[in-house]
């Protein structure tokens, strides 16, 4: 009976369980062994959103194009605010396709750690897992909303430029932006469940300090400085840059976006590792 | 660490912490806490509940440990650590190979997923490999016994078959090291003597490490050779699972138990069940043989309860219950007044005693316990007592075969003949 069936043998590594250090570098290995729960969960979150619907995905694209509508009549009709050159309804749908995965992060991220409740009690998992694998609905919700753009642009006779090659970077870094914000927010929220009831409020008036429903170049030049200083601001003008080849942003406020997006996603991630070993005894 | 040991802990300990910062707080309640103790920046010794202190205890391959100990005495924190489920505060805990926890079965199931969705969650959250499961599919598929519901969303299952499913995913996890805590609470009586026979085989055929932790004595006893017993937090005792089981026992205060084994107080009994006009149950003694008390006898032998009441003589048509269950059945057997009149001796007095005598115990070994209670006019319950007594009947040759009932041979037992005989019609053309 033995051999084939003990699997344990003295070369089998041996877990060390000691009391944490209270600051520890993110458990990014711990996510890749456990890619599988990974894509588990990614997989359950997609599945599930559409059972029991009718019209499926439409309700994904539905959102944003009801909200570039509304925008293209109170920004573009009665503020008359230049979209340069762009008819504004593609370009606030534009921003909105950016800035919609950019919520979505944040609210499905930071809210994944109390969603999961009942199974960080009872199961160990790296808890990075849930705030990660909310990243493949944020995904399937982008593709989706893209290929309206895409629709919107060809309907529109507006043509696609090499500046696309930049697309692929810009999301990665609007993700892990709001990756890094979302996991303070998870990981607060299991302690303070303040944090839960204000971030969609926050989050939403986010979008008015953002250039999505209209251009940096609207921005008074005397301000301008202070607007970029929202690391977001840059980004969504790079992602629309990228798209339609128009936007107005400097090199230092790229740069400094870009920076500023690798700090939030290290601290958030540091914090929230920090906080880890007293979810299950809270939450 | 050496390579025959599966589990080695040294001075495992862990706090909780209590009241204001141990609950979810909103961040009003700090501020103000904060606002009226300035000056107090750590924990008072106070605020901190000291959950497992100082243990330390070796496991080796294959073994199988029991763990036991009353509630809040640091089982579960102790098995929560192992399964990394939550940190330690102190001490080193070394493990050789995969740890399989079955902390709860049907962890992470989601209602919305169908059955086959949900084998493929569950045992992902288990950590099992889609490669693993896709090859045990069938056999997950077979153990769990309910092949027409694969496709319904779980929401629409009952609770048994969701268990059976549950179970089904998590018997075929294959851990070098399994961790298991109550689980068996949940299910029928057929259902869990399935599993304590499948964690059986996974200990006795697999050679696999098992820890199981359980308030059930008779399902330690039956699967464990050795035991922990903590107490407090501290480990009380490590060795042999009838030593274990039988320091255990003694740990339990006398003030829920009485005064000796097998005598019970019920003016401090619970009560928790409602409000009741009197209190009218004083005490309890169980005698077995016609001997002393003690909480501890043979099956098939006789056995005498005695009650002690007070002012029942007040309401002479009370219908006087004693109700005897066990951990899987609220309700083995009962004895009414109802069913059975109550005869009195010698006249009612204000203080008296029930002597309830029953010939021959037909209780299988296990744990048992007695509710008792007394209805008065239009059924108003005048007293009642939950768990009045809590008892452990022991394995004997009842039947002179020298077979010794289990719980797998249901509750009790009743005496019966039977014999082989020619057909009846055969019988009948002969005579």
């Amino acid at each position: 009976m033995a051999d084939e069936t003990l699997r344990t043998s003295p070369e089998t590594p041996v877990l060390r369980i000691r009391p944490p250090r209270r600051w520890r570098l993110p458990d990014l290995a711990g996510i890749w062994r456990y890619r599988e729960l990974l894509w588990v969960f990614g997989v359950r979150d997609v599945t599930l959103r559409f059972r029991q619907t009718i019209a499926g995905s439409v309700w994904i694209v539905a959102g944003p194009l009801l909200s570039a509508g509304v925008f293209s009549f109170v920004f573009g009709r009665v503020a008359k605010l230049d979209s340069e050159g762009i008819p504004y309804l593609v370009f606030s749908y534009a921003g909105l396709v950016a800035w919609t995965a950019f919520s979505t992060t944040i609210t499905k991220a930071s809210g994944s750690l109390l969603a999961n409740a009942n199974v960080i009690t009872k199961v160990y998992f790296p808890r990075l897992v849930l705030p990660f694998a909310t990243v493949f609905g944020t995904l399937t919700n982008l593709l989706v909303t893209f290929a309206m753009l895409v629709v919107l642009m060809v309907a529109y006779g507006l043509p696609l430029t090499w500046h696309l090659v930049l697309l692929p970077l810009t999301i990665l870094l609007v993700l892990m932006l709001g990756l890094g914000v979302a996991a303070v927010l998870a990981a607060g929220s299991v302690f303070f469940r303040d944090v839960a009831i204000l971030t969609p409020t926050v989050v939403s008036l986010l979008l008015y300090v953002s250039p999505v429903a209209y251009g940096t170049s609207s921005v008074p030049a005397d301000v301008r400085t202070l607007y970029l200083l929202n690391p977001l601001a840059s980004l969504v003008e790079l992602w629309r840059w990228s798209i339609f080849g128009t936007g107005t942003f400097y090199a230092w406020s790229v740069a400094f976006s870009v920076v500023a997006t690798l700090a939030v996603f290290t601290v958030g991630l540091v914090l929230f590792t920090r906080m880890e070993p007293r979810f299950t005894d809270v939450i | 660490m050496s390579s025959d040991l599966a589990i080695s802990a040294v001075g495992v300990g862990k706090d909780y912490r209590l009241g204001l910062s141990g609950r979810t707080r909103s961040l009003a309640a700090i501020a103000a806490h904060r606002a009226r103790h300035p000056f107090t920046r750590g924990l008072t010794a106070r605020e901190l509940f000291t959950a497992l202190d100082d243990v330390s205890f070796d496991v080796a391959r294959g073994e199988v440990v029991g763990v036991v100990g009353k509630n809040g005495a640091g089982k579960s924190t102790l098995l929560k650590i192992l399964s990394q489920i939550t940190v330690p505060d102190r001490g080193a805990i070394d493990i050789r190979g995969r740890v399989g926890c079955l902390i709860e079965v049907g962890t992470g199931f989601h209602p919305e997923l169908t059955g086959s969705e949900n084998i493929y969650l569950n045992g992902a959250i288990l950590g099992m490999k889609r490669r693993t499961i896709e090859q045990r599919y069938d056999e997950i598929v077979e153990f769990a016994g309910i092949p027409g519901f694969l496709d319904t969303p779980v929401k629409r299952y009952s609770s048994g078959m969701r268990v059976r499913l549950a179970f089904a995913v998590a018997a075929h996890l294959d851990p070098e090291i399994l961790v298991v805590d109550e689980v068996l609470s949940v299910g029928d009586f057929t259902f869990q003597a399935k599993c304590l026979e499948k964690m059986r085989a996974i200990a006795a055929d697999d050679g696999r490490t098992v820890l199981y932790v359980s308030h059930n004595l008779v399902t330690v006893e039956h699967l464990c050779p050795r035991s922990l017993l903590l107490v407090d937090g501290r480990l009380a005792f490590d060795g042999p699972t009838e030593e274990t089981v039988s320091r255990y026992r003694h740990t339990i205060p006398r003030a829920e138990r009485g005064a000796q084994p097998g005598t019970f107080d019920l003016a401090a009994g619970d009560r928790s069940g409602g409000r009741y006009a009197a209190e009218l149950f004083k005490g309890l003694e169980l005698r077995p043989r016609g001997e002393g008390p003690s909480d501890t006898m043979r099956m098939g032998e006789p056995l005498q309860i005695a009650i002690a009441v007070e002012g029942l003589d007040a309401t002479p048509e009370a219908n006087v219950h004693v109700t005897v269950g066990s951990p899987s059945c609220a309700c083995v057997f009962r004895m009414t007044s109802r069913m059975l009149p109550l005869s009195v001796a010698n006249g009612r007095r204000p203080a008296e005693t029930i002597l309830i005598d029953i010939p021959s115990l037909p209780l299988t070994p296990g744990d048992y316990h007695l509710d008792v209670g007394a209805l008065g006019r239009d059924a108003v319950l005048l007293d009642e007592v939950h768990r009045a007594a809590e008892f452990t009947v022991v394995p004997a040759d009842v039947l002179g075969t020298g077979y010794h009932f289990a719980a797998r041979d249901g509750h009790v037992t009743i005496p019966w003949t039977w014999e082989v005989r020619p057909a009846e019609s055969e019988a009948g053309d002969r005579s």
